[in-house]
């Protein structure tokens, strides 16, 4: 038996560690995504100020701190049965959206980019942003540069670039002035600019490849799932308000509803052999790990939010999802891979939903503190990048917090990433595998944006997933193909019961 | 004056020099019978006493702290007792929330004359840190296995400060549990 | 070049994130740098660095709260690798806000969770070193555990100061060895609200009031650690209408910035004339702060408070168990 190990996964946000385990001929006998991390913040948030969740819960990840800072001041709106002045609803939303596009931007050129805009061949010494950069310097310049403008946005708005202050039950801290909202005008000229420029060079110099093409196809890739995304109104994705929206692998809508009447739907299932919890739809329920109509496993993030939607919410957003659709010709789009393509789509809405909302005057507003009644309980949801956020909290009558807890985007996903990791593994992994193969393992668990530093917030905090490739009688089977594999179920682990 | 044996609590006194220090000053040349357990600190006013080094009386293996200061009203400085009262008082409720009992910080008024006072207040003081059994940051004794301090206070304080919930051996227990990393 | 690695133990991630809001002199400082370690950018693997000699690395940056055995195998590794090694950010500092677990025992937590008797063990086929890695008893900074030369401290450190370390370091010219690249003088003095004569007379919480916003937060009955603070951030959060909750850590004056804070608080509470009389509506005051914890040692619990530690600063605990 023989060990490979990619140590630490890399390019993206927190730690990972993946053990394949080949056997004597080779052949996966197993594989294991191991998350060495745990900070205990469902522990240590209990008798914290409930004001100041949304500047705690949001130092679980440093990348997405603008998710965690406005789903738990949605959960605290209604733990205190607010509503949100105008002026401060508008703040949220432009604040939001501009920073759905920077994180968006983040992974696709600094974490995914590599992966995306570089030849498969890349040495390890190359295969980064800063490869990427060199490779295209002027496309290159233009990221940083907005970017750094689309985070001037955010620390005018939220006070900080990187865990933002203004947040707060009912509201937000200030009004904003009208030179800021000049100032911020041009930033997001500038954001649906560069959104421009990246559709451009995706059409011309990735989807044109073959070798992307492939990947977006390959049926070890496709992994047919229930999806789950927030929707406004017109049933196009919302980042930061609307209702839950839930499809079946045929697209069909399984519910819609609000943030606790969804929380009620889901259930976390555990397995004696891992500390993860894994979320599933209650109805239709758990049945191991398998995607398909009958299994309550399901996605979030970009590609999720696409199959729940009808159409984009802005009109360049439009045109390149109408181009997505006609690519792949079916909806719902079950093409893991294709999760890249979808975060560029909502990219552009992003980019467009913030220049459209810093045109409303409304946003210099005096008004930004709603009413608050007394403390009681609250879930907040917001789309984090990487999918759908919930934070759940319960206060005491000193509005100190009495009970937390945080379903996080990659955590609905721990499922589906390892479904994905399992069936790349199976098919490409062999003895000998060279940087290439061992990279494209690893570029299934990327494509989905995992952010374990938020999937570790809680107690258990680690993932090791374990898959076990067995016979009908469950004696290890060796497994030699390379073709698409049937949907691969994994029994449970004959081990002892961890005691409750 | 014997060192104090490894049951004994060990005090941490700061006095302030216009009355509480005086008071035990007087305690002394009267022959006055207390126990020997505190290592006094000439201060100039109660007010100068910072949280700071009530704590690190604590982290250097102090069981208890006593801080004398004059009477309210008699304040040498006017108002330094008050900044002290108010001072111990948030003190209390942060070692409180950390697990470590509040009583082992005590605040008293003694004004120059009072050494019958400060006796009576010292021997009930020693008492009263004895039964809480060894601080947060306690040593063994000299001549024991060395071990650091660095213990931390047991930390099974919850958001609701059970302060003094565990015995004290239990948490002494606890502690050395800590020491050994058990996995 | 200078070789720079760039490494995270228990991390959020947003001190990675910050060296990109130095913008476009980001490009600037990778002109200059050869990067040899930072997973979140590069793909160079445990192996790479362990390959490398001593000194093999120039300057390297940690960030985040040490709480595995892993992160403390991995710093170690890497402060033997490295001719100069820097707190980057509040977790390395001083513990950070994943500090605060620090107030419930690791095996309270882990039998909360999993139940008495929980080990962690290797996935079936894996060998022994597969197991998921150990916690630590509690949390702690990073230099509990290594030699640390420099601090840059905050949550996450201003880009400004971040600037100012990598100013230093490529040009050579180093301050002693110790210092904080923060400014010595408290975050008052950045400030630019008017602060008047202090009292509070209530506390009040953020989201209670929409506070003035030419005046100290202190001054309106806002519980701002400022005055216990480094500047170097620009004060951006009074700036935002929201006090400062302390990531930068204390001015060298403070010592330990809960109980500096704590003291400053007590002395300014006032109900009016101070004496016997007031006692009691003062005590009713100072109970009405709410979380005294979470507020005085947002991010620096494990710092101060060290809980059920490691062992001797510098030796982690042995595989078995037993103690250096």
């Amino acid at each position: 038996m023989k060990t490979l190990t990619i140590d630490p996964i890399t390019r993206l946000e927190g730690h990972g560690k993946i053990l394949l385990h080949l056997d004597d001929q080779g052949v996966l006998a197993g594989a294991v995504l191991q998350v060495p991390e745990l900070r205990g913040f469902e522990a240590f948030c209990l008798g914290r100020r409930a004001e100041e969740m949304p500047q705690i819960t949001e130092r679980i990840c440093g990348v997405c701190p603008e998710a965690h800072h406005l789903a738990s001041v949605r959960a605290l709106d209604a733990a205190f049965g607010a509503v949100v002045p105008e002026a401060a609803r508008l703040q949220r939303a432009l604040f939001y959206n501009t920073h759905i596009f920077s994180d968006h931007l983040l992974h696709l050129v600094f974490l995914g980019g590599p992966d995306l805009f570089l030849p498969e061949d890349t040495p390890r010494a190359g295969r980064n942003v800063l490869g990427v950069l060199q490779a295209f310097p002027e496309l290159g310049r233009e990221v940083v540069g907005v970017r750094a403008r689309a985070q001037k946005v955010i620390e005018m708005i939220g006070g900080r670039a990187i865990h933002p202050v203004f947040a707060l039950p009912g509201g937000v801290a200030r009004p904003l002035a009208a030179d800021e909202l000049e100032v911020i005008r041009g930033h997001t000229q500038a954001m649906v600019g560069l959104a421009e420029s990246l559709v451009a060079v995706f059409h011309e110099r990735i989807l044109s490849q073959a070798r992307f093409q492939a990947l977006l196809c390959a049926p070890e890739a496709i992994l047919p799932t229930h999806y789950m995304g927030l929707v406004d109104a017109a049933c196009a994705p919302s980042f930061h308000e609307g209702d839950v929206r839930v499809v079946a692998p045929d697209g069909r809508e399984v519910f819609r509803l609000d943030a606790a009447a969804a929380l009620d739907r889901i259930a976390e299932h555990s397995e004696p052999w891992t500390y993860a919890k894994f979320p599933y739809l209650k109805e239709p329920g758990w049945t191991g790990f398998a995607a398909g109509p009958q299994s309550g496993v399901y996605r979030v993030g970009p590609l999720a939010r696409l199959n729940v939607a009808d159409g984009m919410a802005t009109p360049r957003a439009q045109a390149e999802f109408e181009r997505f659709r006609d690519w792949f010709g079916a909806r719902p789009v079950h093409a893991t891979f294709a999760y890249h393509w979808a975060r560029l789509v909502e990219a552009v809405q992003a980019a467009e939903a913030a220049d459209e909302l810093a045109r409303d005057d409304g946003l210099t507003g005096a008004d930004v503190r709603g009413k608050l009644g007394a403390p009681g309980e609250g879930v907040g949801v917001v789309e984090a990048a990487r999918g759908t956020l919930f934070h759940h909290y319960r206060l005491d009558e000193q509005a100190l917090v009495a009970g937390v807890n945080l379903i996080v985007a990659t955590t609905h996903n721990t499922a589906g990433i390892g479904l994905s990791v399992q069936h790349m593994a199976a098919a490409v992994v062999h003895e000998g595998a060279d940087e290439v193969l061992l990279n494209r393992v690893e570029m299934a668990f990327r494509a989905y944006d995992p952010c374990l530093a938020c999937a570790t917030h809680f107690l258990p905090g680690q993932m090791p997933l374990e898959v076990e490739v067995r016979g009908p009688d469950g004696a290890l089977v060796r497994r030699a193909s390379r073709a698409a594999p049937p949907a691969l179920s994994v029994p449970a682990h004959p081990v002892k019961e961890v005691p409750s | 004056m014997d060192e104090p044996g490894p049951s004994d609590p060990r005090i941490v006194a700061f006095l302030c020099r216009w009355c509480a220090g005086s008071g035990a000053d007087l305690a002394g040349t009267s022959r006055m019978q207390y126990p020997p357990n505190a290592i006094p600190i000439r201060v100039n006013c109660s007010g100068r006493v910072e949280p700071e080094w009530v704590v690190e009386a604590l982290k250097a293996g102090a069981d208890g702290v006593f801080i004398g200061g004059c009477h309210p009203g008699d304040c040498h400085y006017v108002s330094g007792n008050y900044k002290a009262r108010r001072r111990i008082h948030l003190l209390r409720r942060v070692l409180a929330e950390l697990g470590i009992e509040p009583q082992r910080v005590a605040l008293e008024w003694v004004s120059a004359t009072e050494a019958a006072r400060f006796t009576r207040l010292m021997t009930d003081f020693v008492a009263q840190v004895r039964a809480l059994g060894p601080g947060p940051y306690a040593r063994p004794p000299a001549g024991a296995e060395p071990e650091l301090a660095t213990a931390g206070p047991s930390a099974t304080a919850t958001a609701t400060a059970s302060s003094g919930a565990a015995r004290p051996a239990e948490r002494a227990a606890e502690r050395a549990a800590d020491r050994r990393a058990p996995w | 070049m200078v070789k720079l690695a760039v490494y995270w133990t228990g991390a959020c991630g947003g001190c990675d994130v910050s060296f990109l809001e130095l913008g476009p002199a980001l490009l600037d400082v990778l002109a200059k740098v050869e990067v040899v370690f930072w997973p979140a950018l590069v793909d160079a693997k445990v192996e790479d660095l362990e390959a490398l000699p001593r000194n093999g690395i120039d300057l390297t940056l940690v960030n985040g709260t040490v709480r595995t055995e892993h992160n403390v195998e991995m710093v170690r590794t890497l402060r033997d690798r490295s001719r100069l090694l820097v707190s980057f950010g509040a977790c390395a500092h001083m513990g950070g806000v994943p500090g605060l677990a620090n107030l419930i025992s690791r095996e309270a937590l882990l039998a909360e969770v999993y139940g008495a008797g929980f080990r962690p063990r290797p996935p079936a086929g894996g060998a022994p070193e597969d197991a998921p890695t150990a916690l630590l008893p509690a949390a702690v900074p990073l230099s509990a555990v290594v030699a640390v030369d420099y601090t840059v401290p905050g949550c996450p450190p201003p880009p400004a100061l971040i600037g100012d370390l990598f100013d230093a370091a490529l040009s050579g010219d180093l301050p002693p060895r110790g210092h904080v690249f923060a400014h010595e003088k408290a975050l008052c003095e950045e400030c630019p609200r008017t602060r008047e004569e202090r009292v509070i007379s209530r506390f009040v919480r953020p989201h209670e009031v929409l506070p003035d916003p030419e005046r100290c937060l202190l001054d309106q009955g806002i519980v701002c650690v400022g005055p216990v603070t480094r500047g170097g951030c620009e004060a951006a959060c009074p700036r935002a209408g929201m006090p400062c909750t302390g990531c930068l850590g204390p001015t060298p004056n403070a010592g330990d910035p809960g109980l500096a804070m704590l003291s400053a608080l007590a002395s300014l509470v006032r109900t009016g004339e101070e004496g016997e009389a007031a006692f009691a509506t003062e005590d009713e005051l100072l109970d009405a702060l709410a979380d005294p914890l979470g507020t005085l040692y947002r991010y620096s619990l494990p710092a101060y408070w060290p809980g059920a530690a490691v062992g001797r600063p510098g030796a982690p605990p042995r595989r078995d168990g037993s103690q250096p």
